[in-house]
């Protein structure tokens, strides 16, 4: 989850004061340097929460298990791709990518395209209690994963140890959906109407006008979903017991030795692993920071 | 094309408030008539029950000889410019203004021809491929307008579509509105709260207040005849001055001042006679008031002396505020923000008027053109 993260660049923008005010007086400007200065130590501090153990993470990647050990925070004594090699073969990662991908972009697209259809008409109010429908999905954030009923309802279904019963987990995303509602209610009700007036259907509506409309809003959702299920470790290893059902963070659980882990091969698979969905929110990124700031759409 | 018959219509919100009560008038083919009114009235209420956009609680609807009550709006062959212009930002103007023709399957190079067409008719050719959010204000308003008339639709619907240009492109686009209406010759019904809009544009003008029709009739009939005080005080700028008066045998007091009524006048108003000794409502346009020593013909007992408060000089004429004793009437217009108490009466001099704040000057009032209305109804006192 660590490339979701504000960039410590976007988050200076907000915290730093308006520099550019007219200050004319030489004690408020040396307060304003000061305030700066201040911003500037805060926002360091947090980027070296953020980089050092993804720094460390790299580091590891390139060092020997021994190295390791002998000195686990210093530089590598050399930078060769061993660690990946191992990591890409221990991990079956070849093998267990294919069903990581077909999870996450089943899932992610599934999830995604019902969001929207649900919430059109609950960011409109074209449904009797949207409100408190969408108060449902609020309130789903707060409760406590329901582990054991979501077993017994998957098992009992028949769908324990498959595919399918896997993606059915991830289907639904209460905070995509909250973010997807508030982003439709900046578009104008009127587009609405002079569609209707215009003969255009509900469906070519929310497909052909609501959806381009909102692709900050899908792009920031995509993301989000796709990350959450690309990084899952847990569910896997309580829903999946087959090994070609796999996804990579499964594969990874190999390197958790009975007598201590192979910690340099462990972070190569982690680097790995995050390379995808680094790659996807590199591609989206133009569109999630105004999605997550839900700009007016201009009319 | 068609016209529009609109029957004894209510409207009550599903909160319990009625926003319109028994709404009836007849557009006739290619009319264009102006639906006016303070903010709040129900305008857009009546304007969007029409389109099909809120359902009609009560009455009937009918586009040409078909009742649309329960037609969809898609169905009922009207177009609709919103105050917003609703444009699709993510189209080009030729996607948008060809959006409702595309949706209608009309084959793609028709569409072409008609999207030129219109964009030729509102001089929007150079504008075509551009995105709404790279054109000007009047840009995106004649976008919505050609949106509308590529139709071709059977009536046009329009929700204050000028309020929000400023005010010299709004004089202008005014202008080419009602010459588009007037070639294409399209029913058209056209929401608007400004006085100036409705009586520039309308063939006929629909006056609407707390979701009542006031008055429905020419714009220069609506000027010389209000039916009421609400009417009277809301058509025209500056406004009717509207003060209560004591009607007696064949003259006004109006506060300290007396006014004599010409026989002529109380000929023509024979009801006027039954208000004898008792309180009505006056009304004089400040147009009807003049500097008395540039008024030459000024009638016998028809003047009145009076201190000039304010000056305002817009070169063609001088708007002046001078005081009057007598109580003002309220048009129960909730946009003006006048403030009653202070008696203040308006009247619009001859620029040569030598007249100065603080002065006391001879007001000439032209008793014939006065309008007199019931205190207690506010129905105006004609038979
Ligand atoms: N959906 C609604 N539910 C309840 N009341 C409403 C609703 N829409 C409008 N109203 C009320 O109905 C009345 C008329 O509203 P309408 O929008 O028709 O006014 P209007 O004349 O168009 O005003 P404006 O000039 O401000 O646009 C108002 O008092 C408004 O508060
Ligand atoms: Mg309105």
């Amino acid at each position: 989850m660590t490339v979701l993260n504000p960039t410590p660049d976007a988050a200076g923008a907000s915290v730093e004061p308006p520099s550019d005010e007219p200050q004319m007086d030489r004690s408020g400007r040396t307060a304003a340097r000061r305030r700066k200065l201040f911003s500037y130590a805060i926002l360091l501090a947090f980027t070296a929460l953020y980089v050092g153990p993804m720094l460390m993470l790299v580091l590891t990647a390139f060092k020997s298990l021994p190295e390791f050990f002998k000195n686990p925070t210093g530089w590598p004594e050399s930078f060769g791709f061993g660690n990946f090699v191992e990591a890409w073969e221990k991990a079956n990662i070849a093998r267990y990518l294919v069903n990581s991908v077909l999870y996450t972009a089943v899932a992610t697209a599934i999830c995604v395209f019902t969001s929207v259809l649900v919430a059109f008409p609950i960011a409109r109010g074209y449904l009797k209690g949207a409100k408190y429908i969408l108060l449902l999905y609020v309130v789903a954030l707060f409760l406590p994963p329901a582990l054991i009923p979501q077993f017994q309802l998957i098992l009992n279904l028949g769908l324990f140890n498959t595919r399918t019963g896997f993606i059915l987990l991830f289907l639904v995303n209460p905070i995509g959906l909250i973010i997807l509602v508030n982003y439709i209610k900046s578009i104008p009700r009127e587009l609405d109407e002079s569609a209707a007036v215009d003969g255009c259907g509900y469906y070519r509506f929310v497909f052909k006008i609501v959806m381009p409309l909102i692709r900050p809003a899908i792009a920031t959702v995509t993301v989000l979903h796709a990350i959450g299920i690309w990084n899952e470790l847990v569910l896997p290893t309580i829903y999946l017991t087959s090994e070609n059902l796999y996804p990579v963070t499964r594969g990874l659980i190999v390197f958790e030795g009975l007598y201590g882990s192979n910690w340099p091969a462990l972070a190569a698979a982690v680097l790995i692993l995050m390379t995808p969905m680094l790659v996807l929110f590199l591609f989206l990124q133009r569109y999630i920071i105004s999605g997550l700031t839900a700009g007016a759409v201009k009319g | 094309m068609a016209s529009i018959s609109i029957d004894q219509v209510d409207k009550v919100y599903p909160n319990g408030f009625q926003a319109i009560h028994g709404l009836s008038l007849e557009v006739s083919d290619g009319e264009f008539v102006v639906l006016v009114g303070p903010s709040g009235c129900g305008k857009s209420t009546a304007l969007r029950m029409v389109a099909g956009l809120e359902q009609i609680t009560d009455g009937e609807l009918r586009i040409g000889e078909r009742i649309v009550n329960d037609v969809e709006p898609k169905n009922r062959d009207i177009a609709m410019v919103f105050q917003n212009y609703a444009l699709y930002p993510h189209m080009t103007v030729a996607e948008n203004i060809g959006f409702a023709l595309k949706l209608a399957k009309v084959p793609k190079a028709e569409v072409t021809a008609r999207v030129n067409e219109a964009a030729q008719m509102l001089e929007l050719t150079d504008q075509l491929d551009r995105k709404p959010s790279q054109l000007s204000g009047g840009q995106r308003q004649r976008v919505a307008m050609g949106r509308a008339i590529v139709r071709e639709p059977a009536a046009f619907l329009m929700d204050e579509p000028l309020s929000n240009l400023d005010a010299k492109l709004r004089v202008q686009m005014r202008a080419d509105i009602s010459r588009l209406q007037r070639q294409l010759g399209i029913t058209t019904i056209y929401v608007t709260h400004d006085q100036v809009e409705a009586m520039t544009m309308g063939d006929r003008v629909a006056v609407l207040k707390d979701g009542y029709l006031q008055q429905v009739d020419t714009p220069q009939h609506l000027y010389d005849r209000p039916d009421n005080v609400f009417v009277a005080a809301f058509i025209g700028s500056p406004s009717m001055n509207l003060f209560e008066a004591t009607f007696e045998g064949s003259g006004l007091h109006l506060g300290s001042h007396r006014l004599a009524l010409p026989d002529a006048t109380l000929e023509r108003r024979p009801a006027l006679a039954t208000y004898g000794g008792r309180k009505i409502a006056v009304g004089i346009r400040p147009e009807d008031l003049e500097d008395a020593s540039l008024a030459t013909d000024a009638a016998e007992g028809a003047v009145i002396s009076s201190t000039v408060e304010l000056t305002e000089s817009l070169g063609s004429e001088i708007v002046v505020h001078f005081a009057l004793d007598a109580a003002r009437v309220d048009a129960g217009n909730p946009d003006a923000a006048d403030d009653l108490s202070a008696a203040d009466a308006v009247a619009r001099f001859d620029p040569r008027s030598r007249c100065r704040a603080g002065e006391v000057v001879d007001i000439a009032v032209t008793v014939e053109n006065l309008h007199f209305f019931d205190l207690e109804s506010h129905a105006a006192i004609w038979t």
